[in-house]
């Protein structure tokens, strides 16, 4: 009788954890089409189960995921690369994200985009979302949820997202059963492909003082990555995308403050905007939302002449393994592909 | 018994009691009839029923009440 | 914390496992820790009070015992009748003295405090049925501390109650019975049906109704007696979740709570729904002021004077319904002290009186239509009548002003421009219709497992039916429930009624 009960317990669970885990996944939202961004951190785990292992991580924002091309890395310089790139990404959770790419692969060199580092509040919880769902479940992302979450969000719904999306049980559509098990491919390497041309509109105003220090908090975050790095033997490299638009701006303090940082910690920083001129950089043709964030035009061009100095100053070498350059011949057929549509 | 049982079916003339139902736990009986009810027992067989005594165990059946009524020092005959 | 949250839950599971695994004399001491820790999480201010009143009431039960010469003869727990003779007068002003000086306190710190102490309406009832039971020699006082504090500090007991005497839990608390397959099974099929009727059907109600409620200019006519209709819906389904929940957590620790609702829509008359809705309120205002109010010394002689006065049939009602109606003001006013709760009582009190001198003429009535009174007509008939009757009375609770209720209920009968609006759809301006076809779905599934219920005598005896609808509604609530972000989850109606 006993035994007979808790046969029926344990069948109960597991019933209830399968069911759990196919609500959740049901109702999530796949990110398929519109809000492509959703997917970017969750296509990580597709390489690193692969075993396929990356010279460069690039991590940050948008401005990550819409500056570096990874295909073309590789077509030009036979650099390995992947952008763990999210919208709004935090410096906290850039740390998180790091820490864990470290615990799948050892890159000869992380490229941190530092535009986080210049924001005050926390991101909103859309852009919590984005980032975090993608993640795997694990210490890493207990730990990023925990210093990113707002207070009206719960972090169990983080680990259990029919918690938080329940409620889109009547907006399902055929993308939510199609893309149930899998979800569509939208990055190559983590960088997402903007084809359109936007130029900006030609309002040039005073861009004055920067409003404010870069925070504290962000600063011991560096302190924390770096010393992540320098544990796993990995250079840090830091960069600032060739973008600087009236809604994100940079300013030159910033910029002092970063390079007084980087000096002290024997990292490089390189501010790419100051490198407009000789990567080519026109936002008339190179944006895809007015001046906001590159478009593949312009990324191809901050990529060539980044990956220069990744090959030259970093001494980052080409790969030649066979199963390497057919892997990634496949990664750049299928960028072209897009590309050129 | 044959006096208590009147006073019991005058609190409710429209229903037919056959002294075996549980008044109180059958929902027959409420507060309000207990009340109705102790007074008429206390004016009808002079005793005066504590307020101790004013639980549902005592009131659930006939003879309940009739073991109730006795236990104040009430007369009760035995039809 | 709240009742439906993680955090709860979790605290259940907690409490649950640590209870089973620890020997028999340790469970009581699980059990108060879970409660005091509960209520220090919940708040310092919450666990400060619940202390405080626990110790006085404690000593007070031990003075009242002790003043009583007789305190040693006196058996406790087996409620042996005993004459009361024996006793001598002296305990009687430190009972009344102590009572008095609990519900001043506790009115004081419901009204003036800036923090609310959780559960403070439920314990106050407790502990004062507990000085009273001890005075009246039916119990002895608790000599152990931590058992007493148990009793005033069980946790599932903190949001919605049920009313409790000591007598009726304090055996099952302190014994630390290993609870049965019965128990775990029974309760956690309660607590997902709790789980189930709280957040798939009240929170789905919640926001539509209160869009109703605040604006009374706007929706009035038809939207009164759509709100009539569902804000008992929603508060049955919110309350006697919330009860499930706790009778169900408290089941599973293998101690049976009495219930609060006995399905109260199968009513036939204000009195039977008033003896099946908030049982254990009820019963608590009846025990203990009801029936010594109306066995009083003084009352009796009111009752001689007024059957002399005015003949049988008049005096004896006089007193009685007297006694009703302030017991029903002592109801509302445990509500809450704002002037609507003390019409909400009142009113309620003068329905059960009004219906209580109407049931002859009523019995009379269909005794002339003695087919319709056999057939079901008279029975669904007479539940449509106690529904919106009681309805139309709660609605003082939405409206909070008893003018403007009244003026509200009347509109129901001649803005008929408020129904061709509602009906021409613009009701889904405030519920979706998906929504509102889950509320009535999910209205289905519970009638159909009030069913179930009844079909068996306890969940164990099904137990693969029982595992299948513990999942199903665990994850119904899931999926269909209103609740996270943009939604004030938790807000139990009832509990913005006292102090907790």
């Amino acid at each position: 009788m006993k035994i007979k009960a808790i046969l029926m317990f344990l069948i109960s669970i597991s019933l209830f954890l399968i069911a759990l885990s196919l609500l959740s996944s049901l109702v999530e939202p796949k990110y398929a089409s519109g809000s492509r961004e959703g997917n970017l951190i969750a296509e990580y785990y597709r390489e690193s189960d692969s075993k396929s292992l990356h010279d460069v991580i690039f991590v940050g924002d948008c401005e990550a995921y819409s500056t570096f091309v990874p295909p073309l890395l590789w077509e030009r310089y036979g650099i390995t690369s992947f952008v763990r790139g999210s919208p709004s990404q935090t410096i906290a959770q850039s740390y998180t994200l790091i820490t864990e790419t470290l615990q799948y692969e050892t890159p000869k060199a992380i490229v941190l985009s530092v535009y986080a580092l210049c924001r005050e509040e926390g991101a909103r919880e859309a852009y919590n979302r984005i980032t975090l769902d993608g993640m795997r479940p694990s210490l890493h992302k207990l730990r990023a949820v925990f210093s990113s979450i707002g207070e009206e969000e719960s972090a169990i719904s983080y680990f259990v997202p029919l918690l938080r999306y329940h409620s889109r049980w009547n907006e399902l559509s055929a993308e939510d059963f199609k893309y149930l098990f899998k979800r569509p491919q939208v990055s190559h390497n983590g960088y997402l492909l903007e084809k359109e041309i936007e130029a900006p509109e030609n309002v040039e105003c005073e861009k004055g003082e920067a409003p404010h220090d870069l925070p504290r908090e962000n600063l011991d975050y560096l302190d924390r990555i770096i010393k992540e790095c320098k544990k796993s033997g990995v250079e840090l490299i830091l960069v600032k995308a060739p973008v600087d638009s009236w809604l994100y701006p940079w300013y030159e303090e910033w910029d002092r403050e970063i390079n007084g940082w980087a000096e002290m910690n024997g990292v490089k920083y390189y501010d790419l905007i100051i490198h407009k001129g000789q990567i080519g950089i026109d936002m008339r043709c190179d944006s895809y939302d007015g001046g906001l964030h590159l478009n593949v035009f312009g990324a191809e061009k901050t990529t060539v002449y980044f990956g220069e100095m990744l090959q030259k100053e970093h001494n980052i070498a080409p790969h030649h393994g066979e199963k390497t350059v057919s892997r990634w011949k496949e990664k750049l057929d299928k960028y072209y592909k897009e590309r050129n549509e | 018994m044959k006096r208590l049982r009147k006073i019991i079916s005058s609190l409710h003339p429209e229903y037919d009691f056959t002294g075996e139902e549980r008044l109180v736990d059958g929902g027959i009986l409420d507060s309000l009839d207990i009340v109705t009810l102790v007074t008429d027992i206390n004016e009808e067989y002079a005793i005066s029923v504590p307020a101790q005594e004013i639980c549902k165990e005592n009131f659930d059946t006939v003879n309940d009440i009739a073991a109730l009524i006795k236990r104040c020092g009430g007369e009760i005959e035995c039809s | 914390m709240q009742l439906i949250s993680v955090r709860f839950f979790i605290w259940i599971a907690l409490t649950l496992v640590i209870y089973r695994v620890v020997p028999e004399k340790y469970r009581f001491a699980v059990l108060l820790c879970s409660s005091i820790a509960f209520y220090l999480l919940v708040g310092i201010f919450s666990l400060f009070v619940i202390l405080i009143f626990t110790l006085s009431s404690y000593l007070l039960a031990l003075l009242i015992e002790r003043q009583d010469g007789q305190g040693s003869i006196f058996s406790s727990l087996e409620g042996q009748k005993r004459n009361r003779s024996g006793k001598t007068k002296k305990s009687y002003p430190i009972t009344v003295l102590g009572v008095f000086l609990l519900i001043s306190c506790w009115i004081i710190i419901r009204e003036l405090s800036p923090y609310s102490a959780v559960g403070m309406s439920f314990y106050s009832l407790r502990i004062i049925s507990y000085l009273i039971d001890v005075y009246r020699g039916k119990i002895r006082a608790q000599r152990n501390l931590q058992k007493y504090l148990l009793f005033t500090s069980f946790f599932p007991l903190a949001f919605l109650g049920p009313v409790v005497s000591y007598g009726e839990v304090a055996e099952s608390l302190f014994k630390g019975a290993k609870p049965s397959y019965d128990d775990t099974l029974s309760g956690a099929y309660r607590i997902s049906l709790g789980v189930f009727k709280k957040v798939v059907i009240a929170n789905a109600l919640s926001t539509p109704l209160s869009l109703i409620a605040v604006e009374p200019q706007r929706y009035f006519g038809a939207y009164t007696l759509f709100l009539l209709i569902f804000y008992t819906v929603e508060i049955y389904c919110d309350f006697s979740g919330g009860i499930d929940i706790c009778l169900g957590a408290s089941r599973m620790l293998g101690i049976d709570l009495p219930e609060n609702f006995k399905r109260p829509f199968a009513s036939e008359n204000v009195r039977e729904f008033w003896n099946r809705w908030h049982i254990t309120l009820g019963e608590w205002f009846e025990h203990y002021v009801f029936y010594p109010l109306s066995f009083s010394k003084p009352m009796q002689k009111v009752s001689r004077l007024c059957r002399r006065r005015f003949g049988s049939r008049v005096g004896k009602r006089l007193p009685l319904y007297a006694a009703t109606l302030f017991t029903w003001l002592l109801t509302g006013l445990w509500h809450g002290s704002e002037g609507h709760f003390v019409a909400w009582g009142l009113v309620n009190g003068l329905i059960v009186l009004v219906s209580q001198e109407l049931s002859r003429p009523t019995a009379k009535f269909w005794d002339k239509h003695p087919r319709a009174r056999d057939s079901g007509l008279r029975t669904v008939f007479s539940r449509v009548c106690v529904y919106v009757l009681i309805g139309a009375v709660r609605l003082l609770d939405v409206y909070r002003s008893a003018p403007l209720t009244a003026k509200m209920l009347l509109s129901v009968f001649y803005r008929f421009d408020s129904y061709v609006e509602l009906f021409s759809g613009s009701i889904f301006d405030l519920i979706s219709h998906e929504t509102l076809a889950v509320v009535i779905a999910s209205l289905v599934i519970l009638y159909f497992l009030e069913l179930f219920g009844r079909s068996v005598v306890s969940p164990s005896q099904k137990p693969i039916a029982a595992s299948f609808f513990i999942v199903s509604l665990t994850l119904c609530a899931m999926l269909f429930g209103t609740y996270g972000i943009g939604f004030d989850a938790s807000d139990f109606i009832y509990s913005h009624f006292n102090g907790g």
